[in-house]
């Protein structure tokens, strides 16, 4: 559901990430523009070497462009990590991206910088509780939880500092089927009280054609196609993202019977 | 001599747990030529079987049951006899398709090392052999890969390779965890394809652990669900796909997100977490997520019976079709 | 919805695998051992102190007195000094250099560690060169020339030792830091707006612990032998310090005639380091279970 009067969030013109490595240079993105709105949810696919992650890391602010503009919340991003307008991220793997050895609600709290010291803990477990962690496993170490309960985490420390924009990288792409559901589900029940605008990265069609508003593919690290989920999906362009389209719909058997039987 | 599998009443459980019951039982037959596939979500403890029948299983686990080969008079019911049979008549793809490698060698060193070490094939023949299945693979006449070593292979590459590994003393089967899991979309299918064209020209068994629902559908004849430590329906693949008839199978079908018509959505998804296969408790494993779970779900567990084209373990789906006869 | 309490069963809680192994490791073995037997090295010279006489009491009428006479547990020396009070005192100094040197190049060698592992650049490369020169010096030839010129004091040999003993404190630290930079939840810590220096300190650094009790237990074995040696040779810490070395250099001399004094001092020194070698051990045994995560 785009809202075309909402404000632009996060905003990319020509963005490009080139890096030395020896004596070569990668180009990691190159010249990558789109704009996301408040609220709204933009899906970016694309396979391994495809920029996808580099494209993560510059929306954050974890490093800069080489050249060309990226803007959250009419920032730019890389002056200021760790800002509270900044944007936040979900990793892929939910294990790594929490401190093993702190108790969970600390490492929730680590974005309130700037929120007195006494307020930290009753904010961090209010997340908690709206992501679904009961308050008995507040004080637990990540090591005592599973992967989705590991994710969920993750999500409570993105959105707790208020952030109005949320970076996905493929945040289920290590859970099961029916804990990836719990998570999508959960994402946009978030989407919808908070409303933040939200980039997920995923190499999953399907699982974007759940999340997206908008859907960019990259393919080493340009912008194959751009544009409304709902047009992508019905007929995509680019013959990249039809073959990506094709690779990833196996024909199940009984899809079409499926489909009809949950409307009857 | 036919080359086909057969498992039966497969169980592990931890050492010393007495009469708790862990993971099984598992009974199939697998007919040469065939693909079979394990679908499970964690803990349902589809690896742990696939382990099992490496010989494989981690310490403080004990397995019981039968192996059999079917050119084999006898079956095999120590971990350690089918330990023997790595690299000879069990061959293994793992999910992590670097982990197969000795990054310190040559990657051609090593596809021919499993065969020339246990005395199956001369090195000379080896290396032709495996020179014929690299380009089966999709490397053309393998010699430029012969030379290179684990960091400088793709994931893909690396996949594939592992696969010839495998398959270089020709096993009559090949177990496969996760495969393609750490694949782009579009190798996976290609993998698949490899691995089904060996088994099939080759009379072997492929017996494949996996949750990607589609891939499985495409590409085995049977099919397994676990849950629990249980397997909740068995039968053909085709068929328990278009008509799951345990509510397990129905709700994972349901949640896993697939292309179609609609867009943004809220996905049907199975409230709660994941049973363990060492949870003492009676009854069904699957019950305290059921949503059609009665008093007897929680107090006996059901077992896998026939009904219809598939074998079912649920106590509603037995009571229906016993009250249709 | 009951916490998965199984080994090795994927989806389970991530560190519960890490727990099955460990437990009923730590009690026993390397361990255990190693500190019981420097717990009662140490409860050995209290008990010297109290009971024993002092180690500079000279009693020449009682010179090359043998074991087991009243007064004197383990005998005396040529010049009257009771050996178990000495030998008591002898495992106090000892372990007193063994903590100073330890505590010393372990600050010396995590802050150049991890300045190096953070900074990078040049700077990372210079500290680096450094630790190779300092790896690459002899330390018997320098010991021996320094302290011929520091002369007899313990804080001068403490930091001669521990100048020889911070780079594998350094190379630990900064290898900790160059891994743990490319985690996820330093990205996140970055992306809370953590400095740097509070993440290297708040998040990197405390999972190192372990390893560098492993280090710091096998360094103090080995800073005890050369504190030993240079006393020996007349030149680490001579009386009034009361040194375990110091005394084994007497005995040599009355070797033939009275084997306890030379005897009861070496032994005990060999203890100590057997001591701390086997604590290394174990907490390094333990280290081995908590991160050996079975992989199913």
């Amino acid at each position: 559901m785009s809202n075309s009067g909402a404000a632009i969030a996060v905003a990319a013109e020509n963005l490009t990430r080139h890096y030395r490595v020896s004596h070569r240079i990668v180009r990691a993105l190159e010249d990558v523009s789109f704009e996301v709105r408040s609220g709204e949810t933009l899906a970016v696919i694309g396979e391994s070497g495809s920029g996808k992650s580099t494209l993560t890391r510059l929306i954050t602010g974890l490093e800069p462009p080489t050249t060309g503009h990226i803007t959250v919340n009419g920032a730019s991003p890389h002056l200021q990590p760790g800002h509270p307008a900044s944007a936040q991220l979900v990793f892929q793997d939910p294990a790594g991206s929490l401190n093993p050895y702190r108790k969970i609600w600390k490492s929730v709290a680590e974005p309130l910088r700037h929120v007195k010291r006494g307020r930290r803990k009753e904010i961090a477990s209010e997340m908690l509780a709206r992501v679904g962690i009961e308050a008995d496993r507040l004080s637990a170490r990540p090591g005592r939880l599973s992967g989705g309960q590991l994710q969920r985490v993750a999500i409570a420390r993105g959105l707790v500092s208020r952030s109005s924009v949320l970076v996905c990288d493929e945040p289920t792409s290590a859970l099961d089927v029916s804990v990836q559901a719990q998570i999508l589900n959960l994402l946009q029940e978030l989407q919808e009280e908070i409303g933040f605008s939200c980039i997920f990265v995923t190499h999953d069609l399907a699982v974007a054609q759940v999340v997206a508003d908008q859907v960019m593919v990259l393919r080493h690290g340009r912008v194959c196609e751009l544009g409304n989920a709902q047009s992508f999906f019905a007929g995509p362009r680019d013959p990249y993202s039809v073959a990506l389209l094709e690779a990833t719909s196996v024909a199940r058997p009984g899809d079409l019977e499926h489909s009809i039987r949950r409307e009857e | 001599m036919s080359r086909g599998l057969s498992v039966c009443d497969l169980t592990i459980s931890r050492k010393g747990a007495g009469t708790e019951l862990g993971i099984g039982p598992i009974s199939f037959e697998a007919e040469a030529g065939s693909v079979v596939g394990i679908v499970g979500e964690s803990g349902s403890g589809k690896t742990l079987t696939l382990r099992a029948v490496m010989g494989l299983l981690p310490p403080g686990f004990e397995m019981r049951g039968e192996v059999r080969f079917a050119e084999d008079a006898h079956p095999l019911r120590e971990d350690q006899a089918l330990r023997a049979e790595l690299g000879r008549r069990l061959g293994v793809v793992l999910q992590d398709p670097f982990s197969a490698f000795d990054p310190l060698k040559s990657v051609g060193a090593q596809i021919t090392e499993g065969v020339t070490r246990r005395g199956i094939l001369p090195r000379d023949k080896a290396r032709q052999r495996a020179g014929m299945l690299l380009a089966q693979m999709g490397f053309p006449l393998g010699e430029n890969i012969v030379g290179l070593f684990r960091h400088q292979l793709s994931g893909g590459m690396a996949q594939r390779i592992a696969i010839a590994m495998a398959v270089m003393p020709n096993p009559a089967v090949l177990l496969a965890d996760e495969p393609t899991s750490s694949l782009d979309a579009s190798l996976r299918i290609e993998v698949l394809e490899l691995l089904r064209d060996y088994v099939r020209t080759n009379d072997a068994v492929l017996v494949m652990v996996s949750h990607d629902l589609g891939l499985i559908a495409r590409y085995c004849e049977q099919l397994m669900v676990m849950y629990g430590g249980r397997v909740v329906e068995r039968g053909s693949a085709r068929i328990l796909l278009d008509n799951p008839q345990h509510p397990y199978t129905q709700a994972l079908l349901a949640c896993a997100p697939h292309l179609g018509i609609e867009g943004r959505r809220e996905l049907p998804s199975i409230q709660g977490s994941a049973a363990s296969p060492f949870d003492p408790r009676p009854g069904c494993r699957f019950a305290p997520r059921c949503p059609f779970a009665v008093d007897l779900c929680r107090r006996e567990e059901p077992v896998l019976t026939d009904a219809g084209d598939a074998s079912v373990a649920c106590h509603l789906v037995h009571r229906s079709s016993t009250l249709d006869v | 919805m009951s916490t998965v309490d199984v080994f090795g069963i994927e989806g389970a809680p991530l560190g519960v695998r890490n727990q099955v192994k460990g437990r009923g490791h730590l009690r026993s073995g390397s361990l255990g051992v190693g500190l019981a037997l420097l717990g009662t090295l140490l409860v050995f010279s209290f008990v010297a102190s109290l009971v024993g006489g002092s180690p500079a009491h000279q009693d020449l009428n009682s010179a090359l007195v043998g074991p087991g006479v009243a007064g004197h547990l383990l005998g005396t020396d040529a010049l009257g000094r009771d050996v178990f009070g000495w030998v008591g005192g002898g495992i106090r100094t000892s372990l007193e250099v063994a903590l100073g040197v330890v505590t010393l190049s372990l600050a010396m060698g995590c802050t150049i560690g991890v300045v190096g592992g953070l900074l990078g650049g040049w700077v990372d490369v210079v500290l680096m060169r450094l630790a190779d020169i300092q790896l690459s010096i002899p330390p018997l030839p320098v010991f021996i020339a320094v302290s011929v010129v520091i002369s007899n004091n313990m804080s001068s040999l403490i930091v001669l030792i521990a100048v020889f003993g911070w780079v594998p404190y350094a190379r630990l630290c900064r290898a900790r830091v160059l891994t743990e930079r490319q985690r996820g939840y330093v990205s996140a810590a970055r992306l809370a707006g953590r400095s740097r220096t509070a993440i290297a300190f708040v998040h990197v650094l405390p999972g190192i612990t372990t390893e560098i009790s492993v280090l710091a237990s096998l360094q103090a074995g080995v800073c005890l032998l050369w504190e030993a040696s240079l006393s020996f040779l007349g030149l680490g810490l001579q009386p009034p310090y009361v040194s375990l070395g110091y005394l084994m250099a007497e005995g040599r001399q009355v070797l033939y005639q009275a084997w306890w004094v030379a005897v009861f001092p070496g032994a005990t020194l060999a203890l100590l380091v057997i001591g701390f070698n086997l604590t290394g051990d174990g907490i390094r045994d333990l280290l081995k279970h908590d991160t050996s995560v079975g992989n199913l």
